[in-house]
């Protein structure tokens, strides 16, 4: 049962992951998210290509050359990372995007303005703003809501729920966290060496990400950030050396506008 | 490092022209706030006409500013979202806020030249004192507020608030000029005063630009692609910035300014859809 004031989130193990999708379809049965039609992108077995404002849940398909030559694939579900210290939410300018009492990142859908600030802001091309039928301008910003709603009644995520490998594992993110530590342990000792860790807090600009994952190879190949900026610890840089020269150029034409030209 | 096949690893910002109106307008019109603040503080002989000429022109442009926002935003009441909350810490709320600051300035500033009763207990000097701040955060704003994101070009570096807020007094003292010779209200020395002022500010920009483009390094690369490049080049630096340095061009350093919003804003979409790009901005820690 989850508890309002903890900490939760999702431990996502991409070497128990089988590719069935199922998460993808469990998350849009539950949030009642429209197909997003039949493209062909030619690319693996991945038609859905990436998030958008109507895919939350995303599984890749990476195929690799193995020793033997043969292939290795390299499945995992992708997802909003509901980082501790959210790009989005700090960009958001209706507050519209919360922390709910979950400590998980959420559109608020009635405040949202349709801006596209989030999009802009968020590390890992999660957020997307809608614009479909009936109100086309008007659209608003969506993503995952780590089933905030399925949350509020002491239910796990849909997609964690209907994973058939427990790939997708919820919980309080300590305890996440021990787990995923003492899995990497365990994949180290058979031998996946180049399996690792994404999202853990130490040293990290966002402050660790509350989707964690394990990953089989380098965070690139599944298009992820090795170190994700926070837009936030540049600002005041940005803020000075934009006054700074902002004030000088002022100056400079006080003192132009000062001197009678013949 | 390759990435996931050739899919892009941000969302692009889907800011169009509405946006890159705003940003090029909203700037001039605080620039030339700017200018008809420092021209009332000095009030000597002169000075005046060029003051009512500035506050004119930022006036009718700050207020075009809201129709394009709720124009990107889709329905008016969206804008007013932004002012139920005061969060600085969004460069996107504080321009929200700033852009409401400076229209009231900018209406007051108007409404005191035309009525001698209001400017009895609203002087214009007091007017121009807390406004000249403000315009220069509005016109360094625009470029905090691209920078604060995930864009690589757009964060590469702090130069892009130099580069905006130098070519936002540029195209505002420009837009003076205009307003002055449209009005024939200003006298000729005048604006030869502006012409100074207005050169000054593209001296200034030239240098931020390059100090910019130095600075972004590879990832700049999107300013050559073929939708930007005449735009950029042509446009908001050979129209914008050479030459206004050598003749009185007005109307070509305002509208080289636009130039320069529309190559960065496209440039940035690019940017946030170039993999590799992205993948080797957060390679390193900061």
């Amino acid at each position: 049962m989850t508890q309002s004031g903890k900490s939760v989130g999702f431990f996502t193990d991409s070497s128990l992951c089988i590719g069935c999708k199922a998460c993808e379809v469990a998350c849009k049965q539950w949030n009642q998210l429209p197909a997003d039609g039949y493209e062909f992108t030619g690319m693996s077995y991945d038609n859905t290509g990436g998030f958008s404002a109507t895919t939350w849940r995303h599984v890749q398909f990476i195929e690799q050359p193995d020793s033997r030559g043969g292939v290795r694939w390299l499945f995992n579900s992708d997802v909003c990372k509901h980082c501790a210290d959210a790009p989005c939410e700090n960009a958001c300018p209706t507050a519209a995007i919360i922390r709910t009492e979950f400590d998980t990142v959420y559109v608020r859908q009635d405040v949202c303005n349709g801006c596209g600030y989030c999009v802009a802001a968020c590390p890992f091309g999660v957020l997307e703003v809608q614009h479909a039928p009936p109100d086309d301008a008007a659209g608003t910003a969506h993503k995952c809501t780590l089933c905030y709603d399925r949350l509020a009644d002491g239910m796990e995520p849909a997609c964690a729920k209907v994973c058939p490998t427990d790939s997708i594992q919820f919980g309080d993110l300590d305890e996440l966290h021990e787990h995923a530590k003492r899995r990497l342990e365990q994949l180290h000792e058979r031998g996946e060496t180049r399996a690792q860790l994404y999202g853990e807090p130490e040293g990290h600009e966002l402050g660790g990400l509350h989707s964690l994952f394990l990953l089989l190879d380098e965070p690139e190949r599944y298009n992820l950030p090795r170190h994700p900026r926070s837009p936030k610890r540049a600002m005041p840089s940005f803020y000075l050396t934009g006054l700074a020269a902002a004030f000088a150029v002022a100056g400079a034409i006080g003192l132009a506008l000062r001197s009678n030209p013949s | 490092m390759k990435g996931y096949y050739d899919e892009p690893a941000l969302k692009p910002p889907d800011w169009g022209w509405n946006v890159i109106a705003y940003l090029w307008l909203g700037g001039s019109a605080a620039g030339a706030f700017v200018v008809g603040a420092l021209a009332s503080l000095r009030n000597k002989r002169g000075d005046g006409a060029i003051a009512r000429c500035a506050f004119g022109a930022a006036t009718a442009a700050v207020l075009v500013c809201p129709a394009l926002l709720v124009s990107h935003l889709g329905r008016p009441e969206r804008f007013h979202h932004m002012l139920r909350v005061f969060k600085p810490s969004s460069p996107m709320n504080a321009g929200a806020w700033a852009l409401l600051g400076l229209s009231a300035l900018s209406v007051a500033a108007v409404a005191t030249d035309r009525s001698t009763m209001l400017r009895k207990w609203l002087p214009r000097k007091d007017v121009a004192l807390v406004g000249l701040p403000l315009g220069l955060f509005f016109a360094t704003y625009t470029g905090v507020l691209l920078g604060h994101s995930s864009v690589p070009l757009w964060a590469a570096s702090p130069m892009l608030p130099a580069l905006f807020a130098c070519s936002s007094l540029a195209s505002g003292t420009a837009l003076v000029s205009l307003a002055a010779a449209a009005t024939r209200s200003v006298d000729d020395v005048g604006r030869r005063r502006l012409r100074r002022a207005e050169r000054a500010a593209t001296a200034a920009e030239a240098i931020a630009l390059a100090g910019w483009l130095s600075q972004v390094g590879r990832f700049g690369k999107p300013l050559t692609s073929a939708s930007v490049r005449d735009v950029f080049q042509i446009g908001a630096i050979g129209c914008g910035i050479v030459l206004p340095m050598f003749v009185r061009a007005p109307f070509f350093c305002f509208g080289g300014a636009l130039a320069l919003r529309y190559s960065v804003v496209v440039a940035g979409k690019l940017s946030s859809q170039d993999q590799s790009a992205y993948l080797e901005f957060t390679k390193e820690p900061r």
